[in-house]
């Protein structure tokens, strides 16, 4: 380490001559600049000795990946790969995970499988062998988000369109191979420890940030046009629990404070009586409209009705818990955007966003106050923090790393069919320090897949921000494959 | 997340069919056209049965670059990639199979490629002819990298008259390396 240490010493002094000399009046790139600082400082900023460069456009074939599924991954200096499962039984599919019993010492991974109803669903995954059993067997549609709930259960929703639902499981490490009906909120195989949750809506679900007391924000994973040119993409809604959960655990799934509550749009735009809305206005400060009706409320058609500010398919969002310590809520997610080759005609390159959504205190966020339709007792105010570039495109799963509050991002890119093709990478973010500005500092590369038919998903941290737990989703082995990343200074 | 996701069968089924009525017009076209490649298959099998490694030359013969896959020749949107798609493209015009309008992903690599990845499950004539399409024509090599590792998945469960080798063969000469690799590891494990 202390090579490195003294490397990055005599590199910082360079690119502090190089800045003089620019004063000086030689041409250079200030830029270029701050990512060679960011190279230099990788070690006390993100964990890692050095970032890596280009994305990897090695491919591995079925018999490689399956002789060492962590050649899978290509990490930064200083990380290490450990294989948590490559089984056979695991799905392709693995997208969003959470940690059981918690993310403190778990022992669990807990996973959706983003296939159709006839395939697993949500498995259960043991870290220390790698053992596969299946939580929820069929009959789930593009399972995709899943999350530890404050009360003890998961909830896991589908990405499909408005027809997604969210189903809560009680009792998730003893929890086997229920079947869930293939549409609609009909009983579980086992209600008693799966049920649907019609009163959070239906929509594309995909992120979820959690408040202790139940309050939740999600997103629509929808892409601006479908079903008509000019129709909104997805948008933000949160739900407030008719009760709100106090802590501890739940030993009914009738006792969930996601039963019933109120629900709420996001909807950008506070000037002139809030009527500054519409296309052209998805940053700055908001209004929270009261979703009415009965359950389970079509949200996408509530969205376009209530003229809701939307985004470019919305996709995994995370609560920052450091914010969240202060008492405030602050929850930052990704839109993905579309990166089709510009060499292709339809090429856009729209290369996906992260942003950050604050609504005041928790105390503010979970109020109900309505008058004329708008929840007044929060503010909703939303701003970028990362905008995408052809190297760092569509951002999909994220996480914010416990210590470093730096935030971990899977690309889900169309490099894979660039002309010249190159593997998605995941990277590593800053949060916005106290400059003027509400951007990110900067961003690295640490990790790049050697697997042109496969994205990286799902990636979530342990509480000690060591373990960073990440799939190889519709990898080469037609298996799913989770691997776990340590080595985090 | 998955762009092409829960494709569901009935439009998998269209783009597939469409895919294979497409391929079969341009198979008569290669035919009649450059029959020369079908002469390089068989140098290619030779080549590679000889050695462990495919030999260098191969990667240049003109027949290995990959073109726009058929089923994105026939469809309204000309690719840019290349003076052969260009070619292809024009040729589409008079082409008899054009694409049903409910079926716009013909032409999105994402749907092709969740179509590829399902065809590893069964070796009908149809799909062996697909993944043959895919192999010869497909631009983007993530696709063409899926349509081998069907090819594996089908052989392992017999080939008795061997059409996957020489498809294999076929692909073991294509001009991206990544490629050309899984080929040549699969066809290693077909003939140890």
């Amino acid at each position: 380490m202390n090579r490195f240490v003294a490397l990055a010493a005599a590199a910082a002094a360079a690119v502090t001559t190089g800045s003089t000399a620019m004063a000086d009046g030689r041409s250079s790139d200030f830029g270029k600049e701050v990512e060679v600082l960011a190279r230099l400082q990788a070690l006390p900023l993100f964990g890692v000795f050095a970032p890596l460069g280009e994305s990897s456009a090695l491919s591995l074939s079925a018999s490689a990946a399956d002789a060492n599924p962590a050649a899978l991954l290509t990490v930064a200096p200083g990380l290490r790969v450990k294989v948590v499962s490559a089984a056979a039984a695991l799905g392709p599919n693995i997208d969003q995970m959470a940690l059981l019993p918690g993310s403190t010492s778990p022992t669990h991974i807990i996973a959706c499988n983003e296939q159709g109803n006839g395939a697993v669903a949500v498995q259960r995954v043991e870290i220390k062998t790698g053992k596969v059993e299946n939580v929820i067997s069929s009959g789930m549609v593009s399972c995709d988000p899943v999350r530890l709930t404050p009360w003890g259960t998961v909830v896991v929703g589908e990405e499909n369109g408005v027809n997604g639902r969210i189903f809560e499981i009680l009792n998730p490490l003893h929890t086997s191979n229920v079947t869930v009906p293939s549409s609609g909120f009909g009983a579980s195989s086992d209600p008693a420890h799966v049920a649907g949750r019609p009163a959070l809506g239906q929509f594309s679900f995909e992120g979820f940030g959690i408040l202790p007391n139940g309050v939740v924000y999600y997103t629509d994973e929808n892409r601006p046009g479908t079903g008509g040119i000019g129709n909104p993409g997805g948008a933000f809604v949160k739900f407030i629990p008719s009760t709100l959960w106090s802590g501890g655990s739940i030993a009914s799934l009738d006792q969930s404070p996601w039963t019933s509550g109120g629900l709420y749009g996001m909807r950008l735009g506070r000037n002139s009586g809030n009527t500054d809305v519409g296309q052209g206005n998805q940053v700055g400060r908001g209004v929270w409209l009261e979703i009415t009706g009965t359950a389970p409320i079509n949200l996408r058609a509530a969205a376009s009705a209530l003229k809701l500010t939307s985004f470019y398919r919305p996709e995994d969002a995370a609560l920052d818990r450091s914010a969240l310590a202060d008492g405030r809520v602050r929850v930052c997610g990704t839109n993905t955007g579309q990166d089709i080759p510009d060499t292709t005609s339809n090429g856009d390159n729209n290369w996906g966003e992260v942003y950050c959504l604050t609504d005041g205190t928790v105390t503010e966020a979970s109020g109900i106050s309505v008058a004329n339709g708008v929840n007044t007792a929060s503010v909703p105010e939303l701003h970028p923090l990362v905008a995408g570039y052809r190297d760092f495109a569509m951002p999909d799963n994220i996480d914010i790393q416990p210590g470093s509050g730096n935030f971990l991002i899977n690309e889900d890119g169309e490099g894979p069919i660039y002309p010249s093709p190159r593997n998605n990478d995941i990277w590593d973010c800053l949060d916005d320090g106290d400059d003027a500005d509400m951007l990110s500092d900067v961003c690295i590369k640490v990790m790049t897949l050697n697997d042109l038919t496969a994205e990286s998903t799902g990636g979530i941290f342990d509480a000690s921000g060591r373990h960073y737990y990440v799939s190889i989703q519709h990898n080469i082995t037609g298996h799913g494959v989770i691997l776990d990343v340590t080595g985090w200074r | 997340m998955r762009r092409a996701l829960a494709m569901n069968p009935r439009r998998r089924n269209s783009i597939l069919l469409l895919a294979a009525c497409a391929s079969t017009f341009f198979g008569v076209l290669f035919f009649v056209r450059d029959d020369a490649i079908a002469d390089r298959d068989v140098g290619i099998g030779a080549g590679v049965e000889q050695g462990s490694s495919t030999p260098a030359e191969l990667h240049a013969l003109p027949g290995t670059v990959p073109v726009t896959i058929a089923v994105r020749a026939v469809s309204t949107t000309a690719a840019s990639v290349g003076p052969q798609a260009t070619e292809r493209s024009s040729e589409s015009s008079a082409d008899p199979v054009q694409p049903p309008a409910e079926v716009p992903d013909l032409a999105d690599p994402d749907a092709r490629a969740e179509a590829i990845r399902e065809l590893g499950s069964a070796a009908t004539p149809e799909s062996l002819h697909v993944l043959e399409v895919t192999v010869r024509n497909d631009d983007v090599v993530r696709n063409r990298l899926l349509a081998v590792n069907s090819l594996r998945s089908l052989a392992q469960r017999g080939d008795p008259g061997g059409e996957i080798r020489a498809l294999l063969r076929r692909a073991m000469a294509d001009n991206d390396p990544n490629v050309a690799t899984h080929a040549r590891e699969a066809y290693r494990e077909l003939t140890p």
